[in-house]
């Protein structure tokens, strides 16, 4: 059933992944209960401009991509909170920029020759070995993130208006969390694409929370939620020979269907 | 009558040209339960924000005494009202209100756990510790406000429209509870209202808001005023 294990492209397809794959669990329902679902498909499409610049400029586009994409988050982040910008429309503004930009750049540059369908569904059967390293940096740097700031990040997401009042320093872990989901993005454009990283950070806080009794159950069930379905979406993509990408974001719907009809049997008991 | 506990002198709030409050001249004491009243767009909440440090004066200055300052517990406005899918429970929602009085832990403690567990008790909601907000009343939700206030072992209780979405026996049980809180553990109570039944008025003082500051002192006093000037309270 597992031999693509003995492929090495296999293997480190399914470690990139779920190294994304954890990092946007944890992440998600930080983002998706703070009303901000949208930010990761707002800076996946940021990506897509910083990539292609980075492209022109340095064979490891991701390091002129990583500080577009934080620039891009932080200054959503201050329209959102310095103007009477609301959120969906700071991802917006913010994220067509972009696209508009990144295509100028591509008609402008006679040499860019590298495929812009690699970037919208990802490639992520040809990550190497840095990308995987880089991935578990991040993901690393999320737990411990997480780890000494939950109780705090909590507070934020539940009543943000309470926090303040608690002398929590809103800003500065609002900045940190904005930095974080903007390596994360970056990151899975290159695993599983612009259309689709922002999957990973809307389903499972949606598809969890309609399991879950408490908040730190519904993190807990991101968790399993993304690993099961990056594992298997994986698994299903090279069995049926169809994008990887693809297979990903179907499995997440078949997962919140079934969870909005166990939440209804429940309700029903 | 109670120590100066809070002066506000002269105090404004200017959003751009428009001014929320202005020029607002008052002294809180010790114990005293001040109902803050006015119409809607007056001004209330902006005071208490002011009060409470979320929005800093334009002009003017606040003193709270130093043993108090860092003593307040804050009711908002529709807490209630959050996402009805966001599934935190009663105990996570009651252990926001106790990083506050550790401004240096990033944890909650055993004894903070037991802090909890006592005012559940007390308030006899202790049933309710491990539910999902969400699946609470109305008026349970807002008792359950009250006790994130009261986790921080605050003296001054600062309250928002604590009754506007409840039903009037839940009303009722809600300012027997806060009166209970003002006489039996000297609180201090700032409540913004605009519940103008007499029951829960009497034996508070009323602060009148309309931008400028229209009145402050005894209720008695005020409905003097008032049907002096022929209106209603």
């Amino acid at each position: 059933m597992f031999e693509m294990f003995r492929y090495t492209f296999f293997v480190y397809a399914v470690l990139a992944g779920l190294a994304i794959g954890l990092t946007t669990a944890i992440l998600s329902n930080f983002l998706v209960l703070k009303h901000q679902a949208l930010i990761g498909d707002g800076l996946a499409h940021v990506s897509f401009a910083g990539i292609i610049v980075g492209m022109l400029f340095a064979d490891e586009p991701i390091w002129i991509a990583i500080p577009i994409v934080i620039v891009a988050a932080v200054l959503i982040k201050w329209m959102m909170n310095s103007s009477k910008i609301r959120g969906d429309a700071a991802i917006g503004i913010v994220s067509s920029l972009s696209l508009a930009a990144g295509f100028i750049v591509i008609s402008l540059s006679a040499g860019y020759n590298r495929s812009i369908e690699g970037l919208l569904v990802g490639s992520i059967l040809t990550v190497d070995a840095v990308d995987i390293a880089l991935s578990f940096v991040l993901l690393l740097a999320v737990i411990l993130f997480m780890a000494l700031s939950y109780q705090r990040l909590f507070s934020m997401t539940y009543d943000y208006e309470f926090a303040k009042f608690t002398k929590i320093d809103v800003r500065k872990y609002d900045l940190i969390l904005s930095i974080l989901t903007a390596v994360t993005i970056v990151l899975g454009v290159q695993s599983v694409g612009i259309l689709l990283v922002s999957s990973l950070i809307v389903f499972p806080a949606i598809s969890s929370n309609q399991l879950a009794k408490s908040f730190k159950q519904a993190v807990l069930y991101a968790v399993l939620i993304n690993v099961f379905v990056v594992f298997f979406g994986l698994y299903f993509a090279h069995l049926l020979n169809i994008p990887s990408g693809s297979a990903i974001v179907v499995l997440h719907g078949v997962v919140f269907a079934v969870s909005i009809v166990w939440k209804a049997i429940r309700r029903s008991r | 009558m109670g120590k100066p506990i809070i002066e506000f002198d002269k105090v404004t709030v200017r959003y751009q040209k428009y001014e929320a409050i202005k020029d607002v001249t008052f002294t809180v004491e010790d114990g005293d339960f001040i109902n803050i009243i006015g119409p809607n767009g007056s001004g209330k909440t902006t005071l208490i924000k002011t009060l409470i440090g979320l929005i800093k004066p334009t002009d003017g200055t606040i003193l709270i005494e130093d043993f108090f300052a860092n003593k307040i517990g804050y009711l908002p406005q529709k807490s209630f009202d959050n996402d009805a899918s966001f599934p935190a429970t009663v105990e996570e929602i009651l252990y926001t209100g106790v990083v506050q009085s550790h401004k240096a832990s990033r944890y909650v403690t055993k004894s903070d756990k037991a802090f909890v567990d006592q005012l559940l008790d007390k308030m006899e909601v202790k049933h309710l510790k491990k539910q999902l907000i969400s699946s609470l009343s109305g008026g349970q939700q807002q008792r359950i406000f009250i006790i994130r206030a009261l986790v921080s072992s605050p003296r001054i209780l600062v309250l928002d429209e604590p009754t506007s979405a409840l039903d009037p026996e839940f009303r009722k049980s809600f300012y027997q509870l806060l009166k209970k809180i003002n006489l039996l553990d000297n609180m201090t109570i700032l409540n913004v209202t605009h519940d103008l039944s007499d029951e829960f008025k009497k034996g508070s003082k009323i602060l009148h808001i309309d931008q400028t500051l229209r009145f402050f002192g005894s209720y008695e006093e005020y409905r003097l005023k008032s049907k002096e000037r022929g209106s209603h309270v």
